[in-house]
């Protein structure tokens, strides 16, 4: 009989890392609910309420912005077979007015694309290459172009958080972890630094103290033992208004038209 | 008891056998076409992973596949798709191949544009007088002319006409008949 409940015990102590005595069984018992507890919290972080708090403030003060535009100077990694990380460097460009406006530049160390939303059409645009493509695309706001762009059409906006905070694509349940690491500067902008974990992956984001706004992000890939980051460090601008023809786009007589594939093309055209 | 105890050690020590043979030859068989498909001299260029430029995914769906294997496995789909095309023109030979090959290494960058890729390509090009009509490339040699025929845009290198489109932000060109 003794033996038989000695034996979970010796169990749970092993993995407590403990070597209790016999007469202390009794002591262990009670510990024993703690003990997953314990595991859970070096596994992963609590979620602190106040680092939701400033999450939610921050995604409230974005979704307020009538018409802004934001700089990002961002780098982004890649693995090699080899383990080793190379780092690419680039600048992001917003400017949006709302609801339904919208223009965007990623122009990277490979890679330099636009994307115009007037209100009724999305375009697609690569100015070196001088290949634009266009769709219809009526009465969607800017969070709704953003996750069409990627559902659609499978093109990945970076930054695409900026439009999903504060909206049901976004929601702060899914946050698992968040960690208020404490107050640090972004260049001159005091903030408060905050560390986050969600779904794949880890990622820290500074808070303007004044505007509430995200002076910086850093995001870490958990899928890969190497975790690439992307790093953004963003400059705002919500005073100056932003000309209609910043939306449209006008091709000259150097850029050609061609097709944009959507998902249900790619699919069909893959067998 | 005992010639039963042998027997029983004997197959486990078989069935370990042949697990392990299975263990070795997983990976071999996993390589092959991944080192196929990168075609030769770029391999070690080719990313196994790459930094996510966000958090949150648009629907739940998307959030579960890209979680497990975020931007690396949407890659490698891509890859697979690509390779699917090439395979469906029967009478691919093994240069073509290789001239897939080397614009996909690089368009995994989503270089617009590389000396070396464009080389290779260049190369190719010369070695398969007549591109494969439906064949798939995602960089063209800078010598390239744009030509617009009918409202639509082609890319004319030499005799062989690609028509450009995106397929998301990247730009591929699909082997077609001349237009005119």
């Amino acid at each position: 009989m003794k033996r038989n409940w000695q034996l979970p015990c010796l169990a749970v102590m092993a993995a407590a890392c403990a070597a209790t005595p016999a007469w202390a069984q009794k002591d262990a018992t009670p510990a024993t609910p703690a003990t997953p507890a314990s595991n859970a919290t070096s596994d992963t972080p609590a979620v602190e309420p106040s680092a939701i708090h400033a999450i939610e403030l921050m995604a409230q003060k974005l979704r307020t912005l009538k018409s802004f535009t934001v700089t990002a100077d961002v780098t982004n990694e890649d693995v090699l077979d080899s383990g080793q990380k190379v780092t690419y460097g680039g600048i992001v460009t917003y400017k949006v007015r709302s609801p339904d406006r919208f223009f965007a530049s990623v122009d990277s160390d490979r890679k330099q694309r636009s994307f115009y939303y007037d209100g009724s059409k999305f375009t697609v645009y690569a100015p070196r290459m001088h290949y634009y493509a266009q769709r219809p695309l009526a009465n969607t706001t800017v969070a709704q172009l953003v996750s069409t762009a990627q559902e659609k059409y499978d093109i990945d906006m970076p930054l695409a958080d900026l439009f999903y905070w504060g909206t049901d694509k976004a929601p702060t349940s899914t946050i698992q972890s968040a960690t208020v690491i404490g107050p640090a500067r972004v260049g001159k902008i005091e903030c408060d630094h905050l560390l986050m974990r969600q779904s794949g992956v880890d990622w820290q984001v500074w808070i303007s103290r004044q505007t509430m706004l995200p002076a910086k992000l850093v995001i870490a890939n958990l899928d890969d033992p190497t975790q690439p980051e992307y790093s953004a460090t963003l400059q705002w601008d919500t005073e100056s208004s932003l000309a209609d023809s910043i939306f449209t786009f006008s091709p000259t007589s150097a850029d050609h038209l061609i097709k944009i594939s959507d998902d249900a093309q790619t699919k069909e055209a893959s067998p | 008891m005992k010639s039963r105890t042998l027997f029983q050690a004997l197959g486990l020590c078989g069935a370990a056998v042949v697990g392990s043979l299975c263990l070795v030859m997983a990976p071999a068989l996993e390589a092959a076409p991944r080192g196929g498909a990168r075609g030769g001299g770029h391999a070690a260029a080719q990313p196994r992973a790459s930094s996510r430029s966000s958090i949150n995914r648009p629907s739940g769906g998307g959030n579960v596949n890209r979680g497990g294997g975020a931007n690396r496995n949407v890659n490698e789909n891509r890859n697979v798709n690509r390779n699917t095309n090439v395979n469906r023109n029967t009478n691919v030979n093994v240069n073509r191949d290789v001239h897939v090959d080397v614009d996909n290494d690089w368009d995994h960058h989503g270089w617009d544009y590389h000396p070396v890729a464009t080389a290779a390509a260049v190369t190719a090009t010369v070695a398969v007088t007549a591109a494969v009509v439906g064949s798939v490339v995602h960089s063209v040699p800078p010598s390239c002319q744009t030509v617009v025929s009918n409202g639509v845009t082609y890319s004319q290198c030499g005799s062989t006409w690609y028509q450009p489109s995106y397929s998301g932000s990247q730009v591929q060109y699909v082997v077609v008949n001349p237009p005119y």
